[in-house]
């Protein structure tokens, strides 16, 4: 977001814009404004020019001073008056003191006062045009004042030019807003960078399976041409092999890999559909959303004799659609991962830490090795691909409604004693202010 | 004996076809994820195991479940014994840090798989060609202490 500005010829540019901003009766785009700027300035260059080669070339006193008076009049119009004024003078003293191009003799006392003269009949339409548009030139000079005061307030006000409003040097809350939707920012680019490594990777990959196979096939129908039109030297059980074993083999791949393919591309509609949805915040009552989770799973839990054990959980302040999600996803994911060996028992509990509600969903289940904690949230990953169903969705889910609600979650997990999954929300309590997250 | 470590169903297959089909007659043992691949390497586990006084070729990706073939590779190649085994990475990706370290980990070759079948089919005919000309160790004896 930082525009970087060299410190001087950017400075004096972006004057008129900030002028348009405070006066709020000029109003006009900036593109405009800056043609404006450009017509002025091509004026008072020319005419400037005009007076100093005039000047130079003949002793035509009033002429010039009346240019270079005009001059600085037309200068009025730019923010960059000063400057002009102070040009102007310069030229008209400059030949005073030989430096003239073309007459370089030491001037008499009438060459002097002739100076002098149109000096101040620049300073006398400095004057004149200050009159003119007070209003204009005071903000101008305030301006000024500022950045000479301080360095560090235009590159503010460079930073936030583009909405009008913000013009002004940015206060804390307008720091904090920019820190959060940098941070925003970030996040959104972080995920999409994953979904492009998904797609990179997990659409890659049964792509070339079923390029493959088709390729297996269409060579397979080649020799099955063969030994019907020529009777080479392939046999029945050729063709029987072919028949029964390749060209299956090689649909089944191809079927499995587009069924890959189906279901990444689903789950990536899933998870971008997460990250448009606007949150609607209320306070949820826990208890009654997890028990009804609950009774949803009693069937199958009751078949696998599993308990399913709900403490008394307090209240958080969240989108209950999501929060749903957050807390059905945790508890088939200790569902499906139950030890087969010893009864299964799941426990929801929650706690209120720092006006965060705090939920921890413990199971008994196989439990996550070490190594694997961190990579249980990324997008398709599997621990077991080969053993139950799912998309390797369910955890990254959870993790990005989670930050939606400007929540955490993570993990405790002993292999072979079971796994603590730890969500926080954040309270009912605390003040309503999130409201669209 | 060809190992391959490969966690796509399809990809293994094709793998196996396309060697078998460039002469490379050996037999061919799947392994689905990096666990599998450190248990049969390192004689534990239930599944199939390496058997002693042997030839193995290791056909290894780099994105396998469970473990990483990284850490695959640095395992087999930290053994006073394993590291004999003539590695090749198989990877989707073409990313030159991950080339280089699996070369620094100690691979002997790291091919890209190639998203082109023709291609992908050309490269494993290729690399099955190559492989019938290699002399590869037998690998001795139980379990050594790992090289440090």
């Amino acid at each position: 977001m930082l525009v970087q500005v060299p410190p001087h010829s950017a400075e004096v540019r972006q004057a008129p814009q900030e002028q348009v901003q405070t006066d709020s009766v000029v109003v006009m785009s900036r593109r405009s404004h800056s043609t404006r700027e450009v017509f002025w300035s091509m004026l008072v260059l020319a005419l400037g020019g005009a007076a100093f080669s005039l000047d130079q070339t003949g002793n035509v006193g009033m002429l010039v001073g009346a240019l270079y008076a005009v001059c600085v009049v037309f200068a009025s119009r730019l923010s960059f008056i000063y400057a002009v004024y102070i040009v102007a003078t310069v030229c008209s003293l400059l030949s005073l003191f030989g430096l003239s191009f073309v007459d370089v003799d030491l001037r008499g006392w009438s060459d002097v006062t002739d100076r002098l003269l149109i000096v101040l009949a620049i300073w006398i339409a400095a004057f004149l045009s200050l009159l003119w548009d007070v209003p204009q030139v005071q903000d101008q000079s305030r301006h000024f004042k500022d950045r000479l005061s301080s360095g560090s307030s235009l590159r503010a006000e460079v930073t936030t030019s583009e909405p009008p409003v913000e013009t002004a040097p940015v206060s804390q809350e307008h720091g904090d807003d920019l820190a959060q939707l940098n941070h925003a920012l970030l996040q959104k680019n972080y995920e999409l960078e994953t979904l492009i490594n998904v797609v990179s990777h997990d659409l890659r990959s049964p792509l070339v399976t079923i390029q493959g196979f088709s390729k297996e096939l269409s060579d397979a129908c080649e020799r099955l041409r063969g030994s019907m039109n020529k009777n080479t030297d392939m046999h029945a059980s050729d063709v029987a092999l072919l028949l029964d074993e390749e060209i299956p083999e090689a649909l089944r791949y191809i079927r499995a890999g587009a069924d890959k393919i189906t279901s990444v591309l689903s789950g990536i509609l899933q998870f971008s559909r997460l990250g448009r949805l606007s949150l609607a915040c209320e306070p949820l009552n826990m208890n009654a959303i997890v028990h009804g989770i609950a009774t949803v799973m009693e069937y199958q839990m009751k078949k696998k004799g599993v308990t399913l054990q709900i403490d008394d959980l307090p209240d958080c302040l969240g989108d209950e659609t999501l929060v749903s999600q957050v807390f059905s996803n945790l508890i088939e994911n200790a569902y499906k991962y139950l030890d087969p060996a010893r009864p299964g028992v799941i426990r929801i509990t929650g706690e209120i830490q720092d006006e965060k509600s705090i939920y921890t969903v413990e199971d008994n289940g196989v439990g996550i090795r070490e190594d694997h904690l961190g990579k249980i949230f990324e997008m398709f990953h599997r621990l077991n691909p080969k053993e139950g169903s799912g998309e390797g969705l369910g955890l990254t889910i959870v993790r990005r409604i989670v930050e939606r609600h400007q929540g955490d979650v993570w993990v405790e997990s002993v292999f072979g004693i079971g796994t603590k999954f730890m969500v926080s929300f954040p309270s009912a309590t605390t003040v309503q202010q999130k409201g669209h997250v | 004996m060809i190992l391959i470590a490969e966690d796509d169903d399809g990809h293994a297959a094709l793998i196996e076809r396309n060697l078998k089909r460039s002469g490379v007659g050996h037999t061919y043992t799947r392994l689905r994820d990096g666990q599998e691949a450190l248990d049969f390497l390192f004689q534990k586990g239930e599944g199939a195991v390496r058997i002693k006084n042997r030839p193995y070729i290791l056909l290894l990706d780099i994105n396998l479940p469970k473990i990483s073939g990284l850490e695959v590779l640095r395992q087999v190649k930290s053994h006073a014994e394993l590291r004999k085994i003539p590695v090749t990475v198989l990877s989707t990706t073409d990313d030159p840090q991950e080339v280089a370290q699996c070369h620094v980990l100690g691979c002997s070759y790291y091919i890209t798989k190639p998203t082109e079948p023709e291609v992908f089919m050309n490269v494993i005919t290729r690399l099955g060609q190559f492989l019938t000309i290699v002399h590869v160790p037998h690998i001795q004896g139980n379990m050594m202490s790992p090289v440090s």
